[in-house]
């Protein structure tokens, strides 16, 4: 009886065990350093920057401007082209409110020299800005590192060049996936399956070689291993354009497309398998277009949407989408043998040569240069506006209200020391508005705050060339 | 040949406890050779009064020689007892002057003249004594010569009077037997010739021995130390000390206890020093013959271990069936019994399971890590001292690191000899254990060592050494002796009750060391045995014995037992063993058919194994009820021991020859699960690490030690999966992380204490360093002292561990870390700042490690912060606390912490109580 009770216990506990349910997984580690989205903001807390696209050599120049909210200690690394050398650093402070420009000739000289900006508190920004005589390209640089990352906008059709710089100034070596569309739609290229970024270090590809005679490039670059930074060079006769790399979204706002009058376009690319209906709206000083233009973009191949036919400038656009995309403007001087007899409309200034009876358009009254900027994917009520000026040049501040309330501004202008200025906008709803920005009286920076959320960004044309940089909102 | 002169003899007859001094006077006075006097060597006052007024006596046998004049030739020493034939002494006198024998001994025989008892000693070159004889050998005349020997037994031996003088007399220190091989030792070294005549002959009944043996063991030393040559004596002692070492190592599993007599007799010795010093100069003063010499009457060989495999195989036999013993005859039928076989076999199976830990010690992984380096300072920690694993504290370690700490300070700090005997003994252990525990049962030796296979080596024990639970794997060798002794008759008399509860609590307490939640179970397992045998009372006194073992056990745990929390460590994890559907499926066949084959007592006793093999299935999976990895482990334990006793259940009952046809069948269905039980054990074998898995950490963290100095000064921090991190982990969102010293843990750091104020600083800053607020990660864990971060785990294939790849991106994103590419299988990251280091001066000078302390140049003018938890018990003084950690004085070189005497006072009353008990245990089983 015993062995019986005994026996038919230890079943009973064998079937208890069998049935036992096995531990559920461990949950991954909710970081959140793993960043989806690119979203470069000035935080009110120590903050690091990345500007991949610096060099300084006998003809080249590069200044990184830095603007701070609250009182800063700054740490400039310049890396150095040599392997195995020590960076090149560089300790600063700024007080609230101030702005600076440090000219990284002075610091290091030795070529391409990408920079990391790290500071101490915020809200804080950091652009960088290169320029030689007849050369200046600008952009602002990078503070959130995703994975992957889209940069529409290249091209290397007749004339233009363009390439990227990836640069990876962590520990740990990056492995990265490029992966190319144009018009062609897939580009597919081997060599861009797995390039390897060393820690430390950058690398930059011409895509010439590998995808000659594509109008409308768009690259994406993802990273398996490691973390890096993206940013664009588009090159043609008339001047270098830099721009960053941006995850998507459905929105985005553009406050000035057309410096110096150059001819706008907005290179989109889509994120997702579907096709995506894309809206652009013109934001004039006077008023907004809505759906000025609209296309569907293929889910396979970017596209380079035209913007001169649409309004006069200055204008900005807003453009939107069904799904998330990723949209950016380049300014560019038209391609003159596109423009023949016959085809000149009445707003386009022309001359008759005599002998020829030909009417051709004239170039004087374009501005040279190219210029490119990402688009700002999301409003706020408040931004830090690193700023560069030029002898020669006209640098512009330019804000933009896309929304239905009037947006009274305040515009305050930073220096070394302390603020130079403050002044007070109104921007009506649909409008944009411009900000002069005096030169050689040190303004290197501008901090604005808004009652409503707007968008801001600005602009550098003159003798040197074009360049258009996006502002950066405070979070 | 009749002496050209009359020898004048004098007898010293040496009184003792035999009762036979009337008839050896009676056997003197019928000497045909003529006498001077016969004089009693009696030391006992009231003994010497109680011989009578006309008899001579003497207090010492030196001190009747210094008494006689010159005109003594010899001296005749004759125990009492002793029986010599009326012409012994004739002979004795005519062959020593024939051949000038400065000691002549005659032959002594045993009862009835037939056996022979000695002819003479030879010694091994340790002095061991040695008659050449067999046992009960017969005297046939095979002897008959004069010969010279080593020395000759002190029962009848004549002695020149000048040359005893000259040897300045007998040592009185040491045992007779000893003493009588010293006196002829020394007599050779002065070049006497020491010898044997067949022709006197001398009876003697009584058993020649030596005691007690600690201090025959002590005599025969301090003879080694006297005789031989300073050149011979720095070998020979050595070996001496060892082999005594060795020899209380392997008497153990035969029941002998020599440990107390090595240690004595040692001691003794070391006590004895001045006058074993003195005396070696009178030995060895003059002209000495060469130790060579004292070689040729020397058997090669050490014949302590001669005598130890004779008693082994002896030992083996008496365990095993059949009623011969060590007959030319039965000598070949033995080596044929399968449990002779399966016997030879289990030890060579424990040897290869275990050969890589010769070599290479415990694997470092998971909760198995190699034993620190130094026992002192592992028994100091325990004693009060401090806990170094992550950050340290002041929580009493584990008992398990005392056992360790015993083992290094045994092994003499040997770098893997310690690991090697644990876990070889700890296998040998349990195949032993269950032998004895089945005989409990009367089950046979053959499927009784089957059973302990199957026990130690099958798929659940496998499973704890996959689990990395160490102590709970080596406590595995001693689960079974835990219940035998509860289980087992006891002898009737207090003494044996005491020697037997004392046996019981020291086993529960090693038990427990090893395993604190497996002290638990031999009471429940009794206890249930018990419940369902209500009636027997032998059952439940087993079960009160299982009891006291289990109290007395915990309470030798202190101070550990006090600070834990048994429920917290019970729970600590996810209890779920994933069984092989093959091996569970075996081990229910064996299970039923152990059950239905069996009968009566036996049929019990199955299904109750039954039931604890199922009991223990069933908590190895009950992770959904709280238990965690340890109670895992544990339950594994209790489940093999199930399925062990089923194994020995099912073969005993198909080897017997009264199992009936139907049953038979039965256990031979059972037999098939047996196989593949055993089949499943034998793959132990493979790894060579006793079931362990391979070592992980040793390996990765090797990088460590590629410049010298800085491991000893550093620390590596560990992220990733926590099944893959060393020991106990800690989260943080999720993602594991821990904290160990370079070059690689040890045991000492594998169990973690609640968090404290530099851990929680740690957290703050990982915090930090995780939602990317920083990107100067190396600068924030500097101040930790973590000179390298290491992501285990595989971030880098197709299929990546997602908690591995969320460390490496946010390492990854870091400006002040360097890749360490070289050699390395995971991604590690080397901290850029200067300095980095666990105890760091004033002046930036970085101490290292040394022991479980810090060292370094004194400074009186810097001060020393200590990267380890605060805690005012550092030092040396002022201690400050400085960003949670530890701030003391730089001045003496050395930061160092200050145990608690309450801990330490309560780990010596533990040791006492130890003590007491192995003493009780000695006097129990003697008295019994």
């Amino acid at each position: 009886m015993r062995k019986i009770l005994l026996s038919v216990l230890a079943a009973v506990v064998v079937v208890a065990g069998v049935i036992q349910v096995a531990p559920e997984a461990d949950p991954a580690p909710e970081f959140e350093l793993a960043q989806a989205e690119q979203i470069d903001e000035a935080e009110a807390s120590p903050t690091v920057w990345y500007c991949p696209w610096i060099t300084a050599s006998d003809v080249l120049e590069s200044t990184i401007s830095v603007a701070t909210q609250a009182d800063a200690s700054i740490l400039m690394t310049l890396l150095d082209p040599l392997a195995n050398a020590e960076p090149t650093v560089f300790p600063f402070d700024l007080q609230s409110d101030s702005a600076t420009g440090i000219s990284t000739g002075v610091l290091l000289r030795k070529g391409e020299s990408p920079a990391v900006v790290e500071i101490s508190n915020g809200p804080a920004a950091a652009t960088s800005i290169q320029f030689a005589d007849g050369l200046v390209s600008a952009d602002k640089c990078t503070v959130s590192v995703p994975n992957e990352w889209y940069l529409p906008g290249g091209s290397t059709k007749t004339g233009s060049f363009t390439q990227l710089r990836l640069f990876n100034p962590f520990a740990d070596n990056a492995e990265v996936e490029i992966t190319a569309h144009s018009e062609f739609n897939l580009d597919l290229i081997p060599d861009f399956a797995q390039i390897d970024v060393p820690g430390r270090s950058w690398t930059t590809i011409d895509f010439e070689p590998f995808l000659p005679f594509r109008d409308e490039l768009s690259i994406k670059v993802t990273t398996t291993t490691g973390l890096v930074i993206p940013v664009m060079i588009r090159t043609d006769e008339h001047g270098e354009a830099t721009w960053n790399g941006s995850t998507p979204s459905q929105a985005w706002e553009f406050p000035v497309v057309s410096p110096g009058k150059l001819v706008p376009s907005i290179a989109v690319v889509t994120a997702g398998q579907d096709d995506v209906t894309v809206s652009f709206d013109i934001v004039t000083e006077s008023g907004i277009i809505v759906d000025a233009r609209e296309i569907t973009l293929d889910s396979t191949a970017p596209a380079l949407v035209s913007l001169e036919d649409l309004a006069v400038a200055p204008y900005g656009v807003r453009v939107r989408a069904t799904a998330p995309i990723v949209a950016t403007v380049v300014a560019s001087v038209p391609d003159v043998s596109e423009v023949g007899a016959g085809s000149l409309d009445d707003a386009t200034p022309s001359t008759t040569a005599p002998e020829t009876d030909t009417t051709v358009a004239t170039e004087e009254d374009f501005a040279r240069g190219l210029a490119a900027t990402t688009g700002i994917p999301e409003l706020s009520a408040s931004w830090i506006i690193p700023i560069e000026t030029f002898p020669g040049s006209d640098t512009t501040l330019w804000m933009m209200n896309s929304g239905v309330d009037v947006a009274t501004v305040t515009v305050v202008a930073l220096s070394e020391d302390e603020f130079l200025s403050e002044e007070t906008v109104q921007i009506a709803p649909g409008t944009i508005v411009a900000i002069s920005v005096p030169g050689g009286i040190g303004v290197f920076g501008y901090r604005l705050a808004s009652d409503t959320p707007i968008s801001a960004a600005w602009e550098i044309v003159g003798d040197k060339g074009v360049a258009l940089v996006a502002g950066i909102p405070t979070g | 040949m009749t002496p050209t002169s009359e020898a004048t003899v004098v007898v010293a007859l040496i009184a003792n406890t035999t009762g036979g001094y009337q008839a050896t006077v009676d056997a003197v006075d019928a000497q045909v050779y003529a006498l001077r006097d016969v004089v009693v060597v009696e030391a006992d006052e009231k003994r010497a009064a109680a011989l009578g007024k006309g008899v001579a006596v003497a207090p010492t046998l030196t001190a009747l020689v210094d008494g006689l004049d010159r005109t003594v030739d010899f001296v005749w020493v004759l125990h009492e007892g002793a029986i010599p034939s009326p012409d012994a002494l004739q002979a004795l006198v005519t062959d020593s002057e024939r051949i000038g024998a400065g000691i002549m001994g005659s032959k002594i025989l045993g009862e009835g003249r037939e056996d022979l008892v000695s002819i003479g000693l030879i010694t091994d070159v340790f002095n061991v004594p040695y008659t050449g004889l067999d046992q009960q050998e017969r005297d046939q005349g095979q002897y008959d010569i004069v010969r010279e020997v080593a020395a000759v037994s002190g029962v009848s031996a004549l002695i020149r009077r000048d040359l005893f003088i000259g040897l300045g007399g007998a040592d009185e220190l040491m045992t007779p037997i000893a003493s009588a091989i010293d006196l002829g030792q020394r007599a050779r070294l002065r070049g006497a010739i020491v010898a044997i005549t067949a022709a006197s002959e001398v009876v003697y009944e009584f058993e020649m021995v030596d005691a007690p043996r600690w201090k025959a063991e002590a005599s025969r030393i301090r003879s080694v130390m006297k005789i031989y040559s300073a050149i011979t004596l720095l070998w020979v002692l050595p070996l001496d000390f060892l082999s005594g070492l060795v020899e209380w190592v392997v008497s153990i599993f035969f029941g002998k206890w020599y440990g107390f007599d090595w240690v004595r007799s040692w001691a003794w010795n070391v006590w004895r020093l001045p006058s074993t010093i003195m005396d070696r100069r009178i030995a060895r003063s003059g002209n000495v013959s060469g130790d060579a010499g004292l070689f040729r009457f020397q058997r090669s060989g050490s014949i302590r271990f001669h005598v130890m495999v004779k008693r082994s195989a002896s030992s083996l036999r008496q365990r095993l069936p059949g009623d011969d013993r060590l007959t030319l005859e039965s000598l070949g039928r033995d080596v044929r019994q399968p449990a002779f076989i399966i016997g030879i076999l289990a030890v060579i199976f424990v040897l290869l399971s275990a050969r890589n830990l010769w070599s290479d010690g415990f694997p470092a992984i998971g909760y198995t890590l190699p034993f620190p380096s130094n026992g002192w300072d592992v028994l100091s920690a325990y004693a009060g001292g401090w806990n170094p694993a992550g950050f340290g504290s002041a929580d009493p370690l584990r008992p398990l690191l005392a056992i360790a700490g015993i083992a290094k300070i045994v092994t003499l700090s040997s770098p893997t000899l310690g690991e090697y005997l644990l876990g070889a003994g700890a296998l040998l252990g349990g195949i032993w254990g269950m032998t004895r525990l089945l005989r409990t049962w009367s089950i046979p030796p053959a499927p009784a060592l089957l059973a302990g296979i199957v026990y130690v080596a099958g798929p659940g024990t496998q499973a704890i050494g996959g689990n990395t639970h160490i102590g709970t794997l080596l406590a595995i060798g001693v689960l079974p002796f835990a219940l035998r002794l509860s289980l087992a008759p006891l002898r009737d008399g207090t003494w044996a009750i005491v020697a037997r509860i004392a046996a019981v609590i020291l086993t529960f307490g090693l038990l427990g060391a090893l395993s604190p939640l497996m002290l638990a179970v031999p009471a429940v397992l009794v206890g249930i045995y018990a419940l369902f045998l209500f009636q027997d009372r032998d059952a439940w006194r087993a079960f009160a014995i299982a009891l006291a073992g289990t109290i007395g056990g915990y309470l030798l745990l202190s101070p550990w037992i006090w600070s834990v929390e048994f429920l917290e460590v019970a729970r600590s994890g996810y209890a779920y063993w994933v069984a092989s559907p093959i091996v569970t499926v075996a081990g229910a066949v064996v299970a039923i058919a152990a059950v239905v084959a069996s009968k009566n007592r036996l049929g019990f006793v199955a299904a109750w194994a039954a039931f604890i093999a199922g009991a223990g299935f069933f908590l190895a999976r009950a992770g959904s009820f709280g238990l965690g990895t340890e109670a895992e482990s544990v339950a594994l334990a209790f489940m093999s021991l199930g399925i062990g006793i089923l194994v020995g259940i099912v073969s005993s009952v198909l080897s017997s020859e009264e199992t009936g046809r139907v049953n038979r069948l039965v256990s031979g269905i059972g037999a098939v699960g047996v196989v593949i039980l055993l089949v499943a054990s034998v793959t132990i074998v493979l790894g060579g690490r006793i079931g362990l898995p391979g070592d992980r950490f040793v390996d990765e963290l090797a990088f460590t030690s590629a410049e010298p100095g800085v491991a000893e000064r550093s620390r590596v921090l560990m992220v990733g999966p926590a099944e893959l991190l060393p020991g106990d982990s800690r989260m943080i969102k999720n993602g594991a992380y821990r904290v160990v010293s370079a070059p690689f843990p040890d045991l000492g750091e594998a169990r973690l204490a609640e968090s404290l104020a530099f851990d929680r600083y740690l957290e703050t800053k990982l915090d930090l360093i995780t939602s990317g607020e920083t990107k100067r990660a190396g600068n924030e864990l500097a101040v930790f002292g973590i000179k390298w971060i290491v992501v285990v785990g595989d971030s880098t294939s197709d299929h990546p561990d997602e908690s591995s790849t969320a460390w490496r991106q946010v390492f990854a994103g870091q400006l002040d870390l360097l890749p360490l590419n070289a050699a390395t299988s995971n991604a590690v990251f080397v901290v850029e700042v200067e300095p980095v280091g666990r105890a760091l001066t004033s002046s930036l000078d970085s101490w290292p490690r040394v022991g479980w302390e810090y060292e370094g140049k004194p400074d009186a003018e810097s001060r020393v912060f200590v990267t380890e938890n605060p805690s005012a018990r550092w030092g040396p003084p002022p201690w400050r606390m400085t960003e949670f950690s530890n701030e003391v004085a730089g001045d003496l070189g050395v930061a160092t912490y200050t145990p608690d005497t309450g801990l330490r006072l309560q780990v010596i009353a533990a040791a006492v109580a130890i003590l007491g008990l192995f003493a009780l245990i000695a006097v129990g089983r003697k008295r019994s």
